[in-house]
This record gives C-alpha cells, sequence and structure tokens, in this order.
C-alpha cells in the first residue's frame, strides 16, 4: 500500500537507475547505496552505517554515498591535517578535523572531508557542538581526489560547502601532484611543482609547500 | 524507524547500484526503475505502470524493468505472430500473444515475452484464465534481441521459463538474422537465414523458412 501512494504521490525523484546515477554525478555505481531506498535515507542512517557497519556514507538529499580513500590518499590527508594543527597549534584559531570528521551542511546534506578546518569565531560560543554529526559548515574544506572521484560529484560537492559557508576549498590531486584552491564553487587557481597552498582567508601566514607535501608520497 | 529496522536485519544492507546492476545482468541503468524501491515492487506496480504510464516492465523478484522493442524488433513480432497464428488457428491448438502478454512464472515474477504460445492442453480445462497477468508459463517464448539486452539478462529469462514449465524459446537476433533455439536453458542449436525453423516440440509440423521470414524485414 505504502509503495503505490509513495509512486502515485511522490515526484518520483529517482525514476531510473540511469537518473540516480546522474544525479550524484556519475560516480562508480558500488558507491551508491540502494538501502535505504535513495532519496529516504537520514542521518541516522548515516551513523549505523558507521556504528554498525564500519562504512563511510556521506548523504546527499536522503542518498548515501560511500566515501572512498585509499592509503594512499590518506597519507597526504593526514600530513595536511598535522600541518594544519602545527599552524594553529596555541592559537586557538579554531579545530582540525581529519577523515571521518561528519558535517551537516542543511538537512538532508551530510559531508565527511578528508580534512577540515574550523574557525572559533564560526562556532556559537567558540565551542565545538558535541553531535556526533556536526551541524556546521567547515571554514576550509579539503578534499584528496581518488579515482572513483568524478568531476561533476566534485563540482556538486563545491556547491554544497560555499552555499552552506565555506570559504576555501582545496581538491588535492595525487596523481598529477598539484591542488585546486577554490574560492568559489567554479573560482580556482592551480597550484603545482614547487607553489605553496596559502591558507588565506581562513588561515593567514598558513603556507603549505606543495613539493614537500607531495614528498610524503615517496 | 523503518529503514534503521531494514538495515540492520536485511542481509542485503549494502546493496549498492552495483550489486542491483549485476543482478540484473548488467542492462543499461535506465531500464531498471527506482520506484517502487527495487526488490518491493509488485505485479499492481507492472499493471499500474502499464495502465497509468504506459511502461511496459517486467518483474524480477520485486525489482521492475523497463522492456525495450524498437520499430523493426515490434516488426519482426509482428511476422511472426502472423505465421504462428496462421498454424495455430485452423488446429485449435492454443492461443498467440503480442509483444505486452504478461506472465505470471512465479510469485514476483513476470516476464513479456515479444511473442508467446500457449497450448489449449497446457491450460486446465483448455480455456485461458482471466486474469490481466496470466499465472502461467507460455510453452513458446519469443525474444527478439534489442540492443539494450545483454546476455546474463537473456540467460536469467531462459532459467526463469524453462524452470516454470516453458518447452521451447528462440532468441532472434535481427542483426545477424539468425536464431538460437532453446530446449533448455543453456540447451540450443544456432540456425543461420538458410535454415528452416522447426516449431517441434511445441508446435509440430511448423516449419518457418528463415530467408524468407527475415526478407519480410527488408
Amino acid at each position: 500500500m505504502t509503495n503505490m501512494t509513495m509512486q502515485l504521490e511522490s515526484p518520483a525523484a529517482f525514476r531510473t537507475m540511469a537518473d540516480l546515477s546522474n544525479e550524484m554525478g556519475d560516480i562508480p555505481p558500488e558507491r551508491i547505496l540502494l538501502n535505504p531506498a535513495p532519496g529516504t535515507a537520514t542521518e541516522q542512517d548515516v551513523l549505523d552505517l558507521d556504528d554498525h557497519h564500519d562504512r563511510l556514507c556521506e548523504l546527499i538529499d536522503g542518498v548515501l554515498v560511500e566515501k572512498i580513500m585509499s592509503s594512499r590518499e590518506s597519507i597526504l590527508a593526514v600530513a595536511i591535517a598535522s600541518l594544519l594543527h602545527q599552524f594553529i597549534a596555541g592559537k586557538k584559531l579554531g579545530f582540525v578535523l581529519g577523515e571521518g570528521g561528519m558535517l551537516r551542511l542543511r538537512p538532508q546534506l551530510v559531508l565527511i572531508p578528508d580534512v577540515a578546518f574550523v574557525a572559533r569565531k564560526s562556532l556559537p560560543g567558540g565551542k565545538f557542538p558535541d553531535d556526533a554529526i556536526a551541524p556546521i559548515a567547515p571554514d576550509l574544506a579539503i578534499e584528496v581526489l581518488s579515482k572513483g572521484n568524478t568531476p561533476a560529484e566534485m563540482a556538486r560537492k563545491r556547491k554544497e560547502y560555499f552555499a552552506a559557508g565555506t570559504r576555501l576549498v582545496w581538491e588535492i590531486n595525487p596523481k598529477g601532484r598539484s591542488v585546486k584552491a577554490y574560492s568559489a564553487p567554479d573560482k580556482f587557481t592551480l597550484l603545482t611543482h614547487n607553489q605553496s597552498l596559502d591558507g588565506a582567508p581562513v588561515l593567514r601566514g598558513l603556507k603549505i609547500n606543495l613539493r614537500e607535501l607531495f614528498a610524503e608520497l615517496d | 524507524m523503518t529503514n534503521m529496522t531494514m538495515l540492520l536485519e536485511s542481509p542485503t544492507a549494502f546493496r549498492t547500484m552495483a550489486d542491483l546492476s549485476n543482478e540484473m545482468g548488467d542492462i543499461p541503468p535506465d531500464r531498471i526503475l527506482l520506484n517502487p524501491a527495487p526488490g518491493t515492487a509488485t505485479e499492481q506496480d507492472v499493471l499500474d505502470l502499464d495502465d497509468h504510464q504506459d511502461r511496459l516492465c517486467e518483474l524480477f523478484d520485486g525489482v521492475l524493468v523497463e522492456k525495450t522493442m524498437g520499430a523493426r524488433e515490434s516488426m519482426l513480432a509482428a511476422v511472426i505472430i502472423r505465421i504462428i497464428g496462421s498454424f495455430v488457428t485452423p488446429r485449435r491448438l492454443g492461443f498467440v500473444f503480442a509483444p505486452d502478454g504478461m506472465f505470471r512464472l512465479r510469485p514476483r515474477l513476470i516476464l513479456i515475452p515479444d511473442v508467446a504460445f500457449v497450448a489449449r492442453k497446457s491450460l486446465a480445462g483448455g480455456k485461458f484464465p482471466d486474469d490481466a497477468v496470466a499465472p502461467i508459463a507460455p510453452d513458446l517464448a519469443v525474444e527478439v534481441l534489442s540492443k539494450s539486452n545483454t546476455s546474463d539478462e537473456m540467460a536469467r529469462k531462459r532459467r526463469e521459463y524453462f524452470a516454470a514449465g516453458t518447452k521451447l524459446v528462440w532468441e532472434f537476433d535481427l542483426k545477424a538474422r539468425n536464431v538460437r533455439v532453446y530446449t533448455g536453458a543453456e540447451k540450443s542449436v544456432l540456425l543461420s537465414r538458410n535454415q528452416i525453423l522447426e516449431g517441434s516440440p511445441v508446435l509440430r509440423g511448423l516449419k518457418i523458412n528463415l530467408r524468407e521470414l527475415f526478407a519480410e524485414l527488408d
């Protein structure tokens, strides 16, 4: 009964698997969960999957999408988190989140950036929330690209980040040993070789040399 | 609440789009419907889709898969219907079905062959049931292969047909201008356009000249 009602009333956001694939940026199909039914998943499902099944999934308007990160990408994520942490140590600037930090950017939208920084002044009362999924947007979001990430998927994430208040997004490309530093969803600077990532306007004074960063992989 | 329960109890907790695609024989994703949620669709959904949305979908254990048929495939089906009809009618052998005849082979399994024949002697009391979806297996099922059919998909259909009591399956390949005659799910003989297609064991005495048959498409 319920299914019939749903079918007749719901605008049926995803009529076919092709629609869903398209909406999610044509990422590899093994990353898109069908249980719960796409469009009906909630934050609680994100938590349950992590707690009980050890799977990290982002939530995009009711669709659960598994996060992928290989060990190599993790090496870079840790290196960057470490540099961020060193920079803010003692300055009381805010908080650095590692892999697995779940952030609710808006209802039904939970992203898990590879590394994130949340400025103290962005937090109510300067305190980091207690929730399992923090209801805040990071000031700086860092994504280390994997083979299974598509341009359409990343474009959508950037849109969500910036719409929620993020001011800087870094997309690290381990293969190309380059970084795209975004100040808006489609506005970026490409950095490679011996150039440095600049933490401004979020972390003024922070500079990360790319040659040294990517050398962590060698 | 329901979603959580499903997630924790269901053996298909991690079903992803890749799993579903694989189960369905890796057919094009635009043929697999997500509404109702895969695994929950029923016969009523098959009927509703046909009645209200003019879409013909087969049902595989609760998953709706759209049937595709192009004009040329339809043309061939029409010719085959005519030929079988001419043989069957004067002899009162049974009933011939066009490409929208729905057959329930078992609970939650509804196939819609391109052409089907049900022998009178296969029917209880020699009468054809009144249901919108006939609760029987056709004696002969004819499938005209489309570009969007995959070999895994067809193999699964054949398994279902033969398990349900179908005695003969013909798979026509328009492009190659041949037909594979199956007397078992994996037991077949390939006939080329120079050969004669015989109706036995279901329609003894029926002989179709394949050259003439395919010539009708030109």
